[in-house]
């Protein structure tokens, strides 16, 4: 069955089929992968919906949150009448009407270190579109530790950030950029944020793992900066900190050791 | 010697590291990271990175949100 397309199929993904990049193996590349989406919440929501109509066979979403009303300015995928509502599985729910032939998996519990690595551990990619510090140095780990890429999308106020980490041999990962983290973290709740800003970063989360899915780029360490008052965007390549806390002493860093 | 840092021309002594120019401006290391002309310099290495004229420093914090 993942081997083929169907002529349903074929028709549903036909205007990017047509791209040479992607074709009809990129297709397929993509129906075959599993990608675990962590937050469903302003850049889930259209990073979720952009990988599902582009075919990626199964998602992975998890939130263990609710949808609330002063959600919705950015969160697009709940309707208002679903408030009350956890968002991993009406996320399912409403994804699967626009999707259906994706098969989805709902995590409704919090991400903690006890589930956070198997979950990873059956990704073929993770997309990080958390909204706090802690689960995001949590997920990091576990994509260091099982060497799955990392796509992590952040926004805040008029700010976002754009973070791909492939997480092969020798390539950064979340900590090596950030050594440290602030206690006193800046979130939506107090700070606000502009809703299509992380529309921006969450649909650029999908485009780049649609790419690196399709094998047609995104294999490289980047960070993008963007600023939505004057539009610009600072592209920033990354090294690796050899006195990285997450990654220093782990296979990622030196394979031959292991 | 002349450098950018964020966008703004400042002037410093050509003996400057990452990590002394932290120090002039008072900039708290928390949630920091610094790059030079547009490479993202890791944090161990902020004391042995010496400036050059006309390097591009950015400094930017980590955001959470989303
Ligand atoms: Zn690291």
């Amino acid at each position: 069955m993942n081997s083929t397309l169907s002529q349903p199929e074929k028709l549903r993904y036909a205007r990017q089929m047509l791209l040479p990049e992607l074709g009809e193996n990129g297709q397929l590349r993509l129906k075959q992968a599993q990608v675990l989406i962590i937050g469903m919440g302003g850049l889930g929501c259209p990073a979720a919906m952009y990988l599902a109509a582009a075919g990626i066979g199964s998602l992975v979403i998890a939130d263990f949150d609710t949808v609330e009303r002063s959600n919705l300015h950015r969160q697009i995928l709940y309707q208002d009448y679903q408030i009350g509502r956890n968002k991993a599985q009406q996320g399912a729910i409403n994804l699967h009407a626009m999707a259906p032939d994706v098969s989805y998996h709902v995590v409704s519990e919090k991400i903690t270190a006890d589930n956070v690595f198997s979950l990873v551990s059956d990704a073929d990619l993770v997309l990080d579109c958390t909204d706090n510090i802690q689960t995001r140095l949590l997920i990091n780990q576990a994509c260091v530790n099982l060497q799955r890429p990392l796509i992590s999308g952040a926004a805040i106020g008029f700010k976002g950030q754009l973070l791909t980490l492939p997480m092969t041999v020798n390539s950064p990962c979340y900590q090596c950029i950030y050594h440290s983290t602030p206690d006193d973290q800046s979130s939506c709740l107090q700070d606000g944020v502009m809703g299509p800003l992380v529309g921006v970063i969450g649909s650029m989360q999908a485009l780049q793992g649609i790419k690196y899915l399709s094998q047609i780029g995104c294999q490289e360490p980047k960070l993008h900066r963007f600023n939505a008052i004057n539009m610009q965007w600072q592209n920033l390549a990354l090294t690796v900190d050899p006195n990285c806390p997450a990654c220093a002493d782990k296979p990622l860093r030196n394979k031959d050791a292991y | 010697m002349r450098i950018k840092l964020n966008n703004e021309i400042v002037e410093i002594e050509s003996s400057f590291t990452v990590q002394t120019l932290l120090d002039k401006y008072q900039i708290s290391e928390t949630g920091l990271a610094a790059a030079i002309n547009n490479t993202v310099i890791p944090h161990s290495s902020w004391a042995s990175t010496p400036l050059s004229e006309h390097d591009e420093i950015t400094l930017f914090q980590a955001i959470a949100g989303g």
